[in-house]
């Protein structure tokens, strides 16, 4: 597309169709969405959207070609916007470069703090708290007391050090053995696994640095009928008997909360918070094949179930 | 000779598979020619929302509920997670059974024309109490007003619930309508979250509360009731006026699943123990005596 069509383009649609614009004297917010395809974007940005009660927005999903970065950093220089939310890191990173002065809200972002932050950045973490995650095995798993975690001293030294403070309020012995490379992971899951009730699969990239060696850590456990706790729902597919994630919708909720609070002038009292809502997968099929009790009574709090 | 020529002088030449395939399709088609489907054998469908209930495994729900109903007829389940389409939906219908919140069927129950069947129960209980909660000794009602109230409840509902926290507390009479809520996915959910910081307060269940003494003894110790509700009945099924006689039998397969082991387990995912018939007693706490 030449530049004049483009900017044709731009004209018309910033001018005509300004259609979740309404009562335009106020402040509005930008939705900068990296890819509205990938569900749990979607989900975030529906569930943000909902909770906004009629505040002026205007919606940019930048998997759609019509809008490209020079459009974008338009969008984000005008000045009617008061605040910025951004859903990915791809959306976060070009926010950040142009929006200026405008508070940014981000979310459905991994690991947030390798990312640069300014004092006008605020939003939602990815990642549950360790406490949570393991107030919720405790949940399901009345029974499980001793679980063994394999982490890279480079990425989790410091949440392997809460986790161990975090577990002791709930009773749990978290017994943990950190890799300096990934090569280690098979012979310290060999070490690590006897006499534990269950394997915490963690988000480290040393650990799961080579997808072939990931799916030994599933089998090795499979084998010794241990069950393996995680956080994404792909490890359900791969025999994980409980995966403890964010939920999404709840993510936009907390996201629309922060982006009012800014935009009527009310600055939150943390820059970051972390998810309040939990989605919880519960492979029934691999606990039957262990012969695992676990608490029928959590059955209600359980999102989705494999059987 | 043809390739389907199947007389008798040489069938034996057709594989034996082939042949006890054959005479099972005989059969079969003798067989359903002998029981034809009962005309109208629509399926009956059990429509379920809860305003209240964390519930909201939908898509395991449903599932586990249809393998479950269908071995006793042809009976379905659809859950709904938004209460418009739930009633747009079961508007004008008869042939269902709904299970809902006690605080819906109050609401609705005249303009649905709808009858109460049987109640949930839990830990031996048919009511349950909603409760708001804090963390840290020195939080008061005012307090809550701070910050965003964590709630698995709908908005309407939890709303409703405080303002009845409210009346004669010292906040004022608007405080329910403009309180920030945090609507989130579980009664749980709520707990973490004022335990975490993500919220002030959590209106939630005492059940839940209980719950969290056994998981996080330490986070269960730091919290604090600020307000309670009045105790309001669990999980209502009630059936569409005309439906009496129908209803009988499905009603009959729900109110029994507490007596059948796999039953047993599905109810737990509603977050319930077993059923009660509705008694006057319960009928007059649904729909008023004086109404």
């Amino acid at each position: 597309m030449n530049n004049t069509l483009k900017s044709a383009c731009f004209f018309v649609f910033f001018f005509f169709f300004p259609v979740t614009l309404y009562g335009s004297e106020a402040p509005a917010i930008l939705l900068l969405n990296s890819d509205g395809s990938v569900e749990k974007y979607s989900d975030t940005g529906n569930a943000f959207k909902e909770s906004l009660n009629n505040l002026p927005l205007q919606e940019i999903n930048m998997n759609v070609p019509q809008w490209e970065i020079s459009d974008v950093e338009k969008m984000l220089t005008t000045p009617r916007f008061g605040a910025v939310y951004c859903i990915g890191t791809k959306a976060y990173l070009i926010a950040n470069q142009y929006a200026g002065e405008k508070n940014i809200v981000f979310s459905s972002i991994m690991n947030w703090l390798r990312l640069p932050t300014t004092e006008r950045t605020y939003g939602v973490s990815s990642e549950l708290p360790s406490e949570m995650q393991m107030m919720l095995f405790r949940y399901i798993f009345p029974k499980v007391r001793k679980i063994s975690v394999l982490y890279s001293s480079q990425y989790n030294k410091e949440w392997f050090a809460a986790a161990l403070n975090d577990a002791k309020k709930m009773e749990i012995e978290i017994v943990g053995q950190a890799l300096a490379d990934d090569k280690e992971t098979l012979s310290a899951l060999k070490s690590l696994l006897p006499g534990t009730d269950a394997f915490w699969l963690i988000s480290d990239p040393v650990v799961m640095a080579d997808k072939t060696v990931l799916f030994e850590v599933l089998k090795q456990c499979d084998k010794a009928k241990l069950p393996v706790f995680s956080y994404h729902d792909a490890f359900a597919k791969y025999g994980a008997a409980l995966v403890v994630s964010a939920d999404n919708p709840t993510i936009g909720r907390q996201a629309a909360g922060i982006a009012t609070d800014l935009l009527s002038g009310k600055k939150p009292e943390e820059k970051v918070v972390f998810p309040a809502g939990t989605h919880i997968t519960l492979n029934l099929k691999k606990i039957g094949e262990y012969g695992l009790p676990y608490n029928k009574d959590a059955l209600g709090s359980v999102n989705n179930i494999i059987e | 000779m043809l390739k389907n020529d199947t007389t008798p002088q040489n069938i034996r030449s057709v594989p034996f598979h082939k042949r006890m395939l054959l005479l099972f399709v005989f059969f079969a088609v003798i067989f359903t020619a002998a029981h034809p489907a009962p005309a109208g054998a629509a399926k009956i469908t059990v429509y379920f929302y809860s305003s209240e209930t964390n519930v909201n495994n939908f898509k395991s729900l449903k599932m586990e509920f249809d393998k479950y109903l269908s071995d006793f007829g042809t009976y379905e389940f659809q859950p709904f997670n938004d209460r418009d389409t739930f009633e747009a939906h079961i508007r004008g219908k008869k042939d269902c059974l709904l299970l809902l919140s006690s605080w819906h069927y109050r609401n609705i129950y005249k303009e649905y024309r709808l009858s109460p069947l049987l109640v949930g129960r839990r830990n031996g209980k048919k009511d349950h109490k909603r409760i708001l909660v804090a963390k840290g000794a020195a939080a008061t009602l005012e307090s809550v007003k701070k910050g965003a109230i964590a709630s698995a409840s709908s908005v309407p509902h939890t709303r409703n619930t405080l303002r009845e926290m409210f009346q004669g507390a010292s906040l004022s009479l608007d405080a329910a309508d403009t309180a920030k809520i945090l609507t989130v996915p579980k009664d749980i959910d709520a707990l973490m979250s004022v335990g975490f910081g993500m919220s002030q307060s959590a209106l939630t269940s005492e059940n839940s509360l209980e719950s969290l003494k056994g998981i996080n003894p330490v986070l269960y110790k730091e919290m604090k009731i600020l307000a309670q509700g009045a105790p309001s009945l669990l999980l209502i099924l009630a059936m569409p006026e005309g439906f009496a006689e129908d209803s009988l039998k499905l009603s009959g397969v729900i109110k029994n699943m507490s007596d059948n082991p796999t039953g047993k387990d599905k109810i737990k995912m509603l977050d319930l123990d077993a059923w009660d018939e509705v008694d006057s007693s319960d009928k007059s706490k649904l729909e008023g005596v004086n109404e």
